[in-house]
């Protein structure tokens, strides 16, 4: 008994270092993530001398850094043309992609799996294969310099993803409510408006909170199809405001418009953080 | 009945023709183009096809003379593998900590967070504040432990930029694995665990003969991901350096698009500008994602365990 008891103990001191090890990482790689946020919204609330002498905050709260940001360097402008495009597009992506996923959820059809797997495969794309034909296309249509080819392409780029997360939603769906509603003399087509989509809301949600984290957050085709100012996204103004930073040196304002491109997505992940966690595991971990 | 069935079949081609037009015209269509369009030359994104000249293979032969795309993809090799292995590492150790933490939901959170932010607010982060050699955050931590020395590396500086750059990058990814991982090891039964401890195993014992075999399936799409991330690996190429081709964190997909686009236009690439040649890179990505795929299933096999 004592044996044991000893045993016991030892084997928890030795278990205890590495755990307390652990630990420290953790704490310390969370708290670097807060001091670096946190510093870059209150450096956002100082002037740039402040920020160069490390005296934060020493006049108060600067908001005219944020007014100046959105006057100066067009933030305004950015801001809406990003919520433009991302809410259009993800509406739009489940409006495509929603109805098609119940079909391959729930109906048996010649080639359906051969578009399961060109979707699968689609995932594997990389867009450096697609961007130079699209953008040629896009030419040739006289609309490269059109806010709706960069909707387009967003709801296109989304698809894959989408058409995945929803399928294995609706095989959730019982049968039973299809045929229920098919007997009460609904048409295939307004049973599952009418019936089926509304019950896919929780999984429509969650697809849509990835999608907009996504499609807020996209580069690449921003700077393809949205170069130029009046069409930009934020990810893109951000960019420009950092190359005239090297001209004017106003690092406020700089930190500002990083507070303004960031606040969207966090907002977001505060109120949804946990059905986010969740989403993640349900798309990768199921799939 | 007759009309019911006519009607289901109303219903999918309705319902899917959308997304088949969509693969076709948005994926079928650009890939083959792309891969088409690696064996000419092509002048710039305007040319027409009859104007695109055929070179066969020459394209590729060229890149692999050329500095710019050997360097560029040792970056993501390095990204790959030694960002890979780090990123894996931390992912799987912060999941074990986590799992015996009362706080788990916060710091699961708070890890995660860099994977909601927009990148390039990320890179600004790193670059104008974390990096800065004059009021960052590295010079006034190190400044304050009194290893100056440390504190005055030039991160941004040619000879570190891709360090930190890698840095920075796989710092925001650990998050997104970790949570993957946290899934996966809450679904293996705590029996197993049980039992292992009656026979008197160790943790690391544990870690390697239960977690890690019943974690193989997601693994492997996990590190497809990584994978996926390295290969496309993109915007920190771009936004990290001040210069959009600085050779020091080129990644190819950020050389393809100044062959297409055109960089700046005092970059070298400008004056051999041709759109044929960026397609050829383009194609290597994709070979280099399939090969990825090939070699995972390989060496991850399928074996499934049930429980």
């Amino acid at each position: 008994m004592q044996e044991k008891l000893r045993r016991f103990k030892l084997s928890n001191i030795k278990n205890m270092f590495p755990r307390f090890l652990g630990r420290l990482i953790v704490v310390a790689w969370v708290l670097f993530t807060i001091i670096v946020i946190g510093w870059i919204f209150i450096a956002s609330l100082s002037t740039t001398k402040e920020i160069f002498t490390n005296k934060l905050l020493h006049s108060g709260l600067q908001f005219k850094n944020y007014i100046k940001t959105f006057q100066l360097y067009n933030v305004g402008r950015y801001f809406l043309n990003s919520t433009i495009y991302t809410v259009t597009a993800c509406i739009g992506v489940i409006f495509v992609a929603a109805p098609a996923s119940y079909i391959m959820a729930k109906y048996v059809f010649k080639g359906k799996n051969v578009v399961r797997l060109a979707y699968a495969s689609a995932m594997g794309i990389p867009a450096a294969m697609i961007m130079v034909p699209m953008f040629m296309l896009a030419g040739k249509l006289h609309m490269t310099e059109s806010i709706l080819t960069l909707i387009f392409i967003y709801i296109f780029t989304s698809v894959p993803f989408t058409i995945f997360y929803l399928t294995g939603f609706f095989t959730t769906i019982p049968n039973d409510i299809q045929q229920a509603a098919l007997i009460d003399g609904c048409s295939h087509i307004k049973a599952f408006w009418k019936v089926i989509f509304p019950l896919a809301q929780p999984g429509i949600v969650t697809v849509t909170m990835f999608n907009f984290i996504g499609i807020w957050n996209e580069y690449l085709w921003a700077l393809i199809f949205a170069s130029k100012a009046e069409k930009r996204t934020l990810a893109i103004g951000l960019q420009s405001i950092v190359q005239s930073m090297s001209v004017t040196g106003d690092y406020a304002s700089l930190f500002a418009g990083v507070i303004i491109v960031f606040l969207p997505t966090f907002i977001l992940f505060i109120i949804l953080s946990n059905k986010i966690m969740t989403g993640i595991t349900g798309g990768s971990v199921k799939g | 009945m007759g009309n019911m069935k006519k009607n289901e079949r109303k219903m999918i081609i309705m319902f899917m023709a959308p997304v088949v037009l969509i693969y076709l015209i948005f994926f079928l269509y650009p890939t083959i183009r792309t891969v088409h369009m690696s064996f000419y030359k092509v002048k710039n994104l305007a040319s027409p096809v009859n104007e695109w000249s055929f070179v066969g293979f020459k394209n590729y032969m060229d890149l692999t003379k050329n500095p710019l795309f050997v360097i560029s993809y040792k970056n993501i090799m390095a990204i790959l593998f030694i960002g890979g292995l780090a990123v894996f590492v931390l992912a799987f150790l912060f999941a074990v900590v986590l799992q015996k933490m009362k706080t788990k939901k916060f710091f699961r959170a708070a890890i995660y967070l860099p994977n909601v932010i927009t990148p390039v607010a990320l890179v600004v982060m790193w670059t104008q504040y974390v990096f800065n050699s004059r009021f960052g955050f590295l010079k006034n931590f190190f400044g304050a432990l009194g290893l100056d020395s440390l504190a005055a590396i030039p991160w941004t500086s040619p000879d570190w930029a891709f360090k930190s750059m890698m840095v920075a990058f796989c710092f925001g990814s650990v998050g997104y694995y970790m949570v993957i991982i946290m899934a996966a090891m809450d679904k293996i039964p705590k029996d197993f665990y049980e039992c292992a401890d009656l026979e008197g195993a160790g943790s690391f014992t544990k870690f390697f003969r239960i977690t890690l075999p019943l974690m193989k399936d997601i693994l492997r799409t996990a590190i497809t991901f990584w994978c996926l991330g390295a290969i496309n690996f993109f915007l920190w190429s771009r936004v990290f350096s001040s210069s959009g081709l600085d050779p020091k964190t080129l990644s190819p997909a950020n050389l393809m698009f100044n062959m297409i686009f055109g960089g700046s236009k005092t970059q070298q690439v400008a004056e051999h500008i041709n759109v044929g040649m960026g397609a050829a890179i383009g194609v290597t990505l994709c070979v280099s994602v399939i090969l990825a795929f090939a070699i995972l299933n390989v060496v991850i096999s399928k074996e499934k365990y049930e429980y």
